[in-house]
């Protein structure tokens, strides 16, 4: 009898290990899904990959995106194994955020904004992956995008790629002078906010002929940008951009949508900063602010599309 | 596909609004589109005027809450006025005035439309009576909701901020 209570022990203590190691695993786990979670708001993932219009289900895509070259649809980024990204490794992930490539070898339309993702934190990318494990699967098929001649054609992207995407690292710069002493360590976080995560410049940023960021002219705004609409110049020039704006005035428009006349936020912005720029910590919403103000001023008239 | 409303409709529901608010439509019909469209960008400078004043109380504790109550029921009788201030023919592709960001999906989806207005009409009250109460943590989630889901709701589909 007491023989047998002995193995039972020596069979079960292994188990017990097992099981702490498991639940210090599990707690990590946890840990790093809740840090992937503000990285998946940050980023304004949900936005491209739910279709709130037709209620689909969160991240299972659908989600149309106008877009000069035709309507691109955000696929289902859930992990459904068969119909979302469930079979794919964190390599697999990182490599489509860092380098705009699937598992396959295929390169994205960069209207999948991996040209500002591609810096993005390796910690970042897997806290995000972990968050991402946690959404419930959906097994909603991916719609085909509906793009215009000639651009239907995957391949054509490579070229794309070839001429305007430079994958790396993420800098940390040194800030201007412009920025004051005690934001200066802000200024690298907002960096780092507005030009990966928050992919501001994918919309206030105008583009060329091929769809390619004007960088000389970052956040300037853009006469066709979010779904054909303008979108504002955000640099300090006082009379075409926000320069009459105090970082008080920035934060509290990237907190609740308010600008300094009482006016509030339509079109595409609203989602940003329902999704986005609402969700974040007030200090995140300060380091963008002191990293807009450090911006140089450019003075850029946005006007109506048909002029 | 889309239902458009016939014109006689519409002014039956502006109508039937502006009877809510005690206010005759006709001013606003007998102007010119053109006159239409400023007076609904001063119009909207004021409830612009009167958010701004209430943040001020919400956030900065500037100001007071009865302050604050009559802004709100100010707001409310401007929500039920918004309607005759679009009136069909006066958006940024019909009245070419460098401002005008009034998109034609107002015209499109009419019933929408009218359903953001309402949403600032009741906003706007549910502040006003917040305020009456006098707690300042209570008002400012009032007043943020009054801001998404009273203007916001309607600048997103609706309108394009232009150029100042
Ligand atoms: C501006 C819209 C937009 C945003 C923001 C966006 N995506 Fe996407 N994403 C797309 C589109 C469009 C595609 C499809 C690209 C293609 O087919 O070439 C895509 C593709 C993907 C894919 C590949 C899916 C597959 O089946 O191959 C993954 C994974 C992905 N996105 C993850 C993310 C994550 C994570 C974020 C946030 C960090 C994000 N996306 C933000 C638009 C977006
Ligand atoms: C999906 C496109 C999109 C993205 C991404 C985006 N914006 Fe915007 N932004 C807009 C549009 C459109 C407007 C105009 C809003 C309106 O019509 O009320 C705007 C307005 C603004 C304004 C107010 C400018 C003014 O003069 O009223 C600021 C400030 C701003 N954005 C900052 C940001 C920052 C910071 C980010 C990144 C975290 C960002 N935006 C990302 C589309 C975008
Ligand atoms: C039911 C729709 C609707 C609601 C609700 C609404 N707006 Fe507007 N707003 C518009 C439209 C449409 C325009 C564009 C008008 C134009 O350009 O002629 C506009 C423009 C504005 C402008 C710019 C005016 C100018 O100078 O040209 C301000 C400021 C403004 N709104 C503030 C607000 C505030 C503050 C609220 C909430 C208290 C609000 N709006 C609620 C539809 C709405």
């Amino acid at each position: 009898m007491l023989r047998r209570g002995l193995l039972l022990a020596a069979l079960l203590a292994p188990l017990a290990a097992a099981t702490a190691q498991e639940a210090g695993q599990a707690a990590a786990d946890e840990a790093a899904s809740r840090r992937g979670e503000y990285v998946f708001h940050a980023a304004g993932c949900y936005g491209c990959h739910t279709d709130v219009k037709g209620k689909g289900a969160p991240l299972a895509g659908g989600r149309r995106l106008k877009t000069p070259f035709g309507d691109f649809l955000g696929p289902n980024i859930t992990p459904d194994p068969d119909h979302g990204i469930g079979s794919w490794t964190l390599a697999d992930f990182t490599r489509a955020l860092r380098e705009g490539v699937s598992p396959a070898g295929d390169p994205y339309y960069p209207a999948f904004p991996y040209t500002s993702f591609s810096r993005m934190a390796e910690e970042d990318i897997a806290d995000l992956w972990a968050y991402l494990q946690t959404v419930e699967p959906a097994d909603t098929e991916n719609g085909a995008h509906e793009l215009d001649f000639p651009f239907g054609w995957r391949w054509l992207t490579s070229i794309w790629r070839t001429l305007y995407f430079a994958p790396g690292e993420f800098e940390a710069g040194d800030p201007l002078a412009a920025v004051a002493k005690e934001d200066r360590d802000k200024w690298n976080r907002g960096a780092y906010l507005v030009r990966v995560l928050g992919h501001c410049g994918e919309c206030h940023t105008p583009r060329g002929g091929l769809g390619a960021m004007d960088e000389g002219l970052f956040l300037a705004g853009s006469k066709q940008g979010a779904e054909g609409a303008p979108v504002p110049n955000v640099t300090p020039d006082p009379a075409t951009g926000i320069g009459d704006w105090s970082l008080a005035d920035i934060e509290g428009y990237l907190k609740f949508g308010m600008d300094p006349d009482g006016d509030f936020a339509g079109g595409a912005m609203a989602e940003v900063i329902n999704h986005t720029t609402g969700k974040l910590t007030p200090e995140d919403r300060r380091a963008i602010a002191v990293f807009l103000k450090s911006l140089p001023a450019m003075e850029r008239k946005i006007t109506r599309p048909s002029g | 596909m889309n239902i458009r409303f016939s014109f006689s409709q519409k002014i039956l529901a502006t109508a039937s609004a502006a009877a809510v608010a005690g206010m005759l439509t006709l001013p606003v019909l007998a102007a010119t589109p053109a006159e239409t469209v400023k007076l609904r960008q001063e119009t909207m400078k004021q409830l612009g005027g009167h958010m701004k004043a209430i943040k001020g109380f919400a956030m900065e504790g500037q100001g007071s809450a009865e302050d604050v109550a009559v802004r709100a029921g100010e707001i409310n009788k401007i929500a039920a006025k918004i309607p005759t201030l679009l009136p069909e023919g006066t958006g940024m592709d019909e009245v070419k005035d460098p401002k005008n960001g009034a998109k034609p999906e107002i015209w499109l989806d009419w019933e929408k439309f009218l359903k953001a207005a309402n949403s600032l009409e009741a906003e706007s009250k549910t502040l006003a009576a917040v305020a009456g109460g006098g707690d300042k943590a209570a008002i400012a989630a009032a007043f943020q909701s009054v801001g998404k889901n009273g203007c916001g709701s309607c600048h997103k589909p609706f309108r394009i901020k232009l150029e100042k």
